[in-house]
């Protein structure tokens, strides 16, 4: 019974933290372009 | 009441469009690149007959070379990566639980968003100053590269992002581990097989055509996205770390108006992933083989 609920607060943590790495690079981007007259210049390039 | 097409011709008609749009957009195409890559072309005048002069030239060009080697390394880092990710994530979002309907959403939502803007949001995530990457990894007390100016890490950059976007890979892995029956893996579970051992003596030897049509799809479809990300990020530097073969097919066709060059460059391209997907198949067939016995 412990251990299926350990399994299952796993499966929960590690489906969470996935998730938050496919979805922060959008909601960040989305932040930035919010407020727009903050932004950095999108420099870079070689 | 007889019906006014039969079931196979219903089909084929389904297939039309997709047929005529692969001979119209993809077939032709490459059947015309091929016969300019046998001539001098520049778009201004008439192409000229010049034979394997081309593939002389390319064989002799130090950048092309480059521009292959560039290519097989980040083929080799991208597409086991891509294909590892995409497994390892199908296996844990496979479970019908609650929030993991969110969650398989939220892993195929990168694969949506067009490709230059999400090479834009990449060119703000690999800012060496201001970018989100770089802060984290210094709070977290890693070394910050500079992603973008340094050969080795510009090319792991384009690795990298392209890792978020396995939308397609993810979805299909997923309807192969529900095409496995239950069945199965309580039978093994019966014989006393525990989690490791059902994954690598059923999941995985079942799974195997479903990971082929991925590798074989990622070797042509992870070069080909490479194109905006390497387009947009770095224009093929630094160094001419990023320039992979359809960057470098971009530039001598449109930069220097060097069309049979760059369709000499593309037929090349052609049997080279050919080869690959063959050796892939023959090595993949053995691997078959040896699970049937």
């Amino acid at each position: 019974m412990r251990n299926s609920r350990l399994k299952t607060a796993v499966l929960y943590l590690l489906g969470g933290l996935v998730t938050a790495v496919f979805l922060l690079p959008l909601v960040w981007a989305t932040g930035i372009s919010l407020r727009a007259p903050g932004i950095p210049p999108a420099g870079g390039g070689g | 009441m007889k019906r006014f097409l039969s079931y196979r011709r219903q089909l084929h008609l389904f297939l039309l469009p997709y047929l005529l749009g692969s001979i119209l957009l993809t077939l032709l195409p490459a059947l015309a690149t091929t016969a300019v890559a046998f001539t001098r072309y520049n778009a201004l005048q008439p192409p000229q007959w010049v034979g394997l002069n081309n593939f002389a030239r390319l064989l002799d060009s130090p950048m092309v070379r480059i521009s292959l080697y560039s290519s097989l390394v980040f083929l080799a880092l991208a597409v086991p990566l891509r294909l590892f990710a995409a497994l390892a994530l199908a296996l844990l979002m496979q479970q019908k639980r609650r929030f993991f309907g969110f969650y398989r959403a939220a892993v195929y939502l990168p694969t949506l968003i067009p490709e230059t803007a999400y090479a834009l949001i990449w060119l703000w995530i690999f800012n060496p100053l201001y970018g989100p990457l770089n802060l984290a990894l210094a709070w977290l007390g890693f070394p910050t590269p500079a992603w973008l100016t340094d050969p080795q890490a510009a090319r792991f950059a384009i690795v990298l992002m392209l890792l978020l976007q396995i939308g397609e890979g993810f979805v299909v892995l997923l309807a192969g581990l529900q095409q496995i029956p239950r069945a199965v893996y309580e039978a093994a579970h019966v014989d006393g097989a525990d989690g490791w051992r059902s994954f690598f003596y059923i999941t995985l030897p079942l799974l195997t055509p479903w990971l082929l049509l991925l590798t074989f799809r990622d070797l042509i479809m992870s070069l080909q996205n490479s194109f905006t990300p390497t387009f947009v990020l770095t224009y093929g530097g630094p160094y001419y770390a990023t320039t992979f073969v359809p960057l470098l097919v971009y530039e001598v066709g449109f930069d220097l108006f060097d069309f049979g060059l760059a369709a000499a460059i593309l037929v090349v391209l052609y049997l080279f992933l050919l080869l690959l997907i063959l050796g892939t198949l023959s090595s993949a067939r053995e691997v078959m083989g040896l699970y049937e016995e």
